[in-house]
């Protein structure tokens, strides 16, 4: 059985239900048999409930409010250069027609090819194109890894209680993310417990 | 001439059927099993009062599973049902047990059991429980401790079987 104060510093995360499936039964397991950690995750919990109702009461902007704070900012903001070329550039090819517009274009193509052609561009691309790849490889591998925390948060539906129990367990389905179960090794007698949790 | 034929094997098929159902029948005596449920409602606290009286039976088992210091029985419940009958029970805080078992086979009684917190299903489990076996369900609150509820079952061919499920009720 885990100490008490290895528990309780689970005791957080297993409230908000963040915990691996291994350690939420580790802690459920713990709780059951434990009045004291059983008491401070009533205070956490009671902690927790203030805090949402403190959330709940503090008054933040709506919407509109919003959406036209962020308005003035971004009107507020010097515009770099290249912007503010872009906007002359605009309001020459609406007094100059097409004819400037589309020499405009062609100048941008040129100066973009032989940006391409450098050496110098071409390890930028590359490195930039690397750097999605690793990112890539890691959700592989965190996709990888949770078919694994599915089976063992599926354990306690699957363990065919062992030995001398008194029950075989072949289903177990609750929402509750920390469901417990063992079996006394007295006289094999088999536990389900479910700790109460806000959902 | 065809029609005949299906109408025949389609007879055949059913005629099998109907002896495959009587013969399961008297493998089991033609008395379905009686099976008794005995749910005991027990709260668990820490505030050093002991274990209550009642409690002698269960007494050292719950000594063995948890580490509280005061075991108090809220209510004690029998039931009898058969396979296939759902027999429920109201536990304290609201709480609802629907037990229905499936068969009794090689001394073991199969039974879904689903728990509910008032309407809201809080655990479905498929079992198969020792006949005169108990599992314990527990963890939600109650009051001021943790709520633990024992269920037993065992299984007879009893001939006063009542025809609808019944469930028996002693509060404390
Ligand atoms: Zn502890």
């Amino acid at each position: 059985m885990a100490e008490c104060s290895e528990i309780s510093l689970m005791l957080g995360p297993f409230e908000d239900g963040e915990l691996e499936p291994h350690e939420m039964q580790e802690v459920a397991r713990h709780l059951a048999r434990c009045p004291n950690c059983e008491n401070l995750l009533q205070e956490y919990a009671a902690i927790g409930r203030q805090l949402r109702s403190l959330a709940a009461e503090a008054t933040l902007p709506t919407s509109e409010e919003f959406a036209m704070g962020v308005d003035a900012r971004i009107r507020k903001l010097r515009l770099p250069w290249r912007e503010r070329l872009a906007l002359v550039f605009d309001g020459w090819s609406g007094q100059f027609g097409a004819a400037l517009g589309s020499m405009v274009v062609a100048a941008s193509a040129a100066i973009l090819t032989v940006f391409l052609m450098t050496p110098l561009t071409r390890n930028y691309f590359n490195s930039n194109r690397q750097a999605p790849a690793t990112s890539l490889a890691r959700v592989e591998t965190t996709v990888g890894e949770q078919p694994q925390q599915l089976a063992s948060a599926e354990t306690p539906a699957a363990v065919s209680t062992p030995g001398n129990s008194q029950a075989i367990i072949s289903r177990l389905e609750s929402n509750i993310p920390s469901v417990a179960l063992w079996s006394a090794p007295q006289d094999g007698t088999t536990v389900i417990w479910l700790p109460e949790q806000q959902q | 001439m065809l029609a005949w034929r299906v109408n025949l094997t389609l007879l055949a098929v059913v005629l099998l059927a109907m002896a495959a159902q009587g013969v399961s029948v008297a493998a089991g005596n033609g008395v379905p099993a009686r099976i008794n449920l005995h749910v005991d409602s027990v709260v668990a606290s820490d505030t050093h009062e002991g274990v209550d009286t009642r409690l002698r039976g269960m007494d050292k088992r719950l000594r063995s599973l948890f580490n509280y210091s005061t075991y108090r029985l809220i209510s004690h419940q029998d039931g009898h049902t058969e396979c296939g009958k759902l027999i429920s029970f109201m536990l304290p805080g609201g709480r609802i047990l629907h037990i229905q078992p499936r068969a009794v086979e090689g001394g073991m009684i199969a039974m879904e059991l689903v728990l509910f917190q008032g309407a809201r299903p809080l655990m479905t489990t498929d079992l198969k429980l020792k006949n005169h076996g108990v599992l314990i369900v527990g963890g939600p609150r109650y009051e001021q401790g943790m709520l633990i509820i024992s269920i037993g079952a065992d299984a007879d061919n009893g001939n006063s079987l009542s025809s609808v499920p019944t469930a028996s009720v002693n509060d404390h």
